[in-house]
């Protein structure tokens, strides 16, 4: 199926979820609640905020769906504009920046056998634990990007900023992440030493 | 080559990647001019990216917050339709009044108002025997976070059954903590539909998670009957309708959100294991026993 023909129906069920459509509403749910809860489970770390935070998100997206416009941004931006706001507001709450204790241990992976779930266990708490270093910009994009799954275009729609800048923002983003972790195993050697 | 273009290029690699469309090793053998220079940080994103896609909901949590949104999609689809119906009869399109058309907009008027003089003023009250949902747009703060406490201790618990490990008086008693603070922090009558809703799922879960631990222990059994007593009067109280796990020893009972109903552990909620220090359920469903 084209790229053109998925937005066609995303558009349709959009427009049909507006106008209380509830099977509709629900096959929006079915798309977006994975993604919105990777991305706040990525932000924070916790199963249990990214269980409330989820939930909210899609309470506020149900209040407010009569005044989503197309012409404004795509509706997978105009969504996480929420689900960032969401999170904002969480943090005020809580007066911290971001994950502030270590991964809950409840976090569901899709791993196969158990050897695969403590290595992406692993892999996990080591990317999370870059990204924790990140400017808040570069988290977003990582996040958005790699957990949330929006293009580039949809990205900046999102953080109200240009596609270049999103770009520029990536780049950086990744190369930290990459310096980081790549450090991470000389910096417990030398804590060992 | 200039940052910019990199960027470029690069961004079209890892949207590739994403897409499914190409692998990082297509991706440097399209670009082998730059492929030194893109290879870590392709790396570095492709892993990132599998990493995270690899966190999912679990299925069970997902379904949950599928229903509190369908209902409350379909509480503020009922709403729109009473306001519709009520703006309705004013004017048409000819532009002349019809006076008879005032009756039924004038009835459901009535009834709105009804509803909200029981519902929403203090001191109105709804037979919680009927069970009849309450309709508020007060949000209680301090009753939201009794309901994310008491969830997570309910997914706290039942993580510990699926893992084998032992559930501790610790562990119930808190859960009894939190379920008479429900009643501490909020009339009934002042509950937000989404608290209501949320409220019920999970009396609903704890009740069938200590039918459950029952079963399992009887360490516990005395807390545990504890805990059941006072999840069906607090289901009473705010007019839940829960039906009361079977404790083994006893008959099964259920609760139809009477504030009379009582478990079957053969204690009366109301009388030994009410959250209510002063008076029970039974005395007064809508107002728990604060005065």
């Amino acid at each position: 199926m084209s790229p053109n023909s998925i937005a066609q129906g995303e558009r349709l069920i959009v427009d049909a979820a507006r106008a209380g459509d509830q099977a509709a509403l629900s096959e929006l749910y079915t798309l977006y609640f994975p993604r919105v809860y990777r991305y706040i489970l990525a932000r924070t770390g916790n199963t249990y905020d990214a269980e409330d935070l989820a939930e909210e998100v899609f309470m506020k997206v149900l209040e407010a769906i009569d005044r989503f416009q197309w012409r404004e941004a795509p509706f997978s931006a105009w969504l996480f504009r929420i689900a960032h706001n969401a999170l904002i507001s969480q943090r005020r709450k809580d007066g911290v920046r971001g994950r502030s204790g270590p991964l809950s241990d409840g976090i569901a992976l899709d791993s196969q056998s158990p050897d695969d779930m403590v290595a992406n266990r692993l892999a996990l708490n080591e990317i999370m634990d870059a990204a924790q270093n990140l400017p808040e910009a570069q988290r977003q994009v990582i996040t958005l990007r790699f957990a949330a799954g929006l293009s580039v275009a949809e990205t900046a729609r999102a953080m109200n900023k240009g596609e270049g800048n999103v770009k520029v923002i990536q780049h950086k983003a990744i190369a930290k992440l990459r310096e980081t972790v790549r450090n991470k195993p000389k910096a417990r050697e030398e804590e060992t030493v | 080559m200039k940052r910019r273009q990199f960027e470029e290029i690069l961004d079209e690699c890892i949207s590739a990647y994403l897409s499914g469309r190409r692998s990082v090793e297509d991706s440097l053998s399209l670009y082998p001019s730059i492929a030194r220079e893109l290879q870590p940080l392709l790396r570095a994103a492709a892993d990132t990216a599998d990493t995270l896609q690899e966190l999912r909901p679990p299925p069970r949590v997902q379904e949950r917050i599928r229903l509190n949104i369908l209902r409350a999609a379909s509480e503020r689809a009922a709403a729109r339709a009473l306001t519709r119906h009520i703006d309705g009869f004013t004017t048409r399109a000819d532009g002349r009044g019809h006076w008879f058309l005032a009756i039924p907009a004038l009835a459901a008027a009535t009834a709105a108002i009804v509803v909200l003089g029981l519902v929403v003023l203090p001191g109105g009250s709804s037979d919680p025997s009927t069970g009849t949902a309450r309709v508020s747009v007060v949000e209680r703060p301090e009753f939201s976070t009794h309901l994310t406490a008491a969830r997570r201790q309910l997914d706290a618990i039942r993580t510990k059954t699926t893992n084998g490990e032992a559930v501790t008086q610790a562990d119930i008693e808190a859960l009894l903590g939190t379920t008479r603070g429900f009643a501490q922090s909020a009339e009934p009558s002042e509950l937000a539909a989404r608290d209501q809703v949320r409220l019920e799922q999970i009396l609903e879960e704890q009740l069938a998670l200590l039918g459950e631990l029952s079963s399992k222990t009887y360490e516990e059994r005395e807390e545990i009957e504890d805990a059941v007593a006072v999840t069906v009067s607090v289901a009473a109280v705010f007019g839940v309708a829960v039906t009361a796990p079977d404790l083994g020893d006893e008959p099964r009972a259920t609760s139809d959100a009477s504030p009379a109903a009582t478990s079957n552990t053969g204690s009366d909620p109301a009388a030994s294991a009410s959250p209510f220090p002063t008076s029970s359920p039974s005395a007064g469903a809508t107002s728990p026993g604060r005065d």
